[in-house]
């Protein structure tokens, strides 16, 4: 699990807006994958395995108040001086832009970053090929516009 | 398709995930957030509350002093009482020890997870209105007891029991039902609804098209 470990912050990251709430899901996540190592059963890459267990938690894990999430407009506050901050400066965009997809369609942007084929998220998430094929550029054009929406592009 | 390509090497370039720890004592981790084990926990306080109410009017004869000839028809009754709380309380706490599979497609873990909250809902509502026939029961038991009504003459007397007065006990009854199946209905969605409401729409995203 601990050579995994970024994948957890990653979907973290992906499905929560705020510090604290990233930290519970984590925590949730590395509490589901723990409770149900069982049904590893190794027929399937461990990775596949966690992935899915992952996401499953993330997409069922809610915040304790049903309010909608409190994403701003604004650009995340990230000193852009040098190069290396160019790349926090993208990922911040990324992430708040993610923030506003439905959750599925996140899912599904995961699995696509990941290099996960259609067919390969169409198992993974239950649906068909075709079905996944649709979201994932639906998901993909929507992305694009809310990252240039914030003012960003690349 | 140059977008998706920088969306890649952004994407492996993000390598911040070294900030989470992994705690070593797992089995003292509480899940806090997943919707069935919320809706779980709170069903399982209200069944505790319930429990104790059940224990409370189990003593209701001897607090109150009850005439000799109730006691046996009030503990008869109490006994089927307990077995049907009995019923409810191995569904909700035996039942689902070894439920939750996280490793199926993220579309059937969905589907499990909108059953169980539908189930663990429909249960609780199947066992409060299970008691209500027993709650009125005992309460006229009570006030039978409480007014000093004799009982071998509310025997005597229920065949003279005319049909105006049947059918007025018949009213306050159907009242008191619809009244407490509206309360149950109202809380029930309230509070445990939303989480039901939240998984379904997830489903619908699901949706082909």
């Amino acid at each position: 699990m601990e050579q995994h470990k970024g994948i957890i912050h990653k979907i973290s990251r992906m499905y929560m807006d705020t510090k604290d709430d990233q930290d519970d899901l984590a925590q949730e996540i590395i509490l589901q994958l723990w409770k149900s190592y069982d049904n590893f059963r190794h027929q399937s890459s461990f990775s596949t395995w966690m992935y899915r267990v992952a996401l499953n938690t993330a997409l069922v894990f809610f915040r304790k108040d049903q309010q909608q999430p409190a994403t701003t407009d604004a650009v995340p506050e990230i000193p852009a001086d040098e190069t290396s901050h160019t790349k926090e400066l993208q990922l911040a965009h990324f992430y708040q832009a993610v923030q506003k997809l439905e959750r599925l369609e996140k899912a599904i942007i995961f699995y696509h970053l990941e290099n996960y084929s259609h067919r390969e998220i169409a198992e993974n998430l239950g649906i068909t090929e075709g079905n996944a094929r649709i979201k994932l550029n639906r998901a993909k054009t929507k992305l694009k516009a809310l990252i240039q929406q914030q003012g960003y592009d690349f | 398709m140059t977008f998706d390509n920088n969306l890649h090497a952004l994407w492996n370039s993000d390598k911040s995930g070294g900030n989470i720890n992994i705690p070593h004592a797992l089995e003292k981790l509480k899940s806090a957030k997943m919707p069935v084990d919320k809706v779980r926990r709170h069903l399982r306080y209200e069944f505790f509350m319930q429990l104790a109410a059940v224990i409370i009017i189990g003593f209701a004869p001897v607090t109150l002093k009850f005439n000799p000839l109730l006691i046996f028809p009030f503990y008869l009754l109490y006994f089927i009482f307990v077995l049907i709380c009995g019923y409810f309380f191995t569904k909700l706490f035996l039942f689902y020890k070894n439920m939750s599979n996280t490793a199926l497609t993220s579309k059937d873990n969905l589907y499990a997870v909108y059953y169980d909250i539908k189930l663990s809902i429909e249960l609780y509502k199947a066992f409060t209105y299970c008691l209500v026939p027993f709650l009125v029961l005992f309460i006229g038991m009570i006030i039978v007891n409480e007014e000093k009504i004799p009982v071998d003459a509310l025997f005597m007397q229920g065949a003279a029991i005319s049909k105006s007065q049947a059918a007025s006990v018949l009213l306050v009854l159907i009242g008191v039902i619809l009244g407490l199946a509206v309360v149950t209905e109202l809380y029930v969605n309230t509070r445990y609804g939303k989480y039901a409401k939240q998984v379904k729409r997830l489903l619908d995203e699901f949706r082909e098209g």
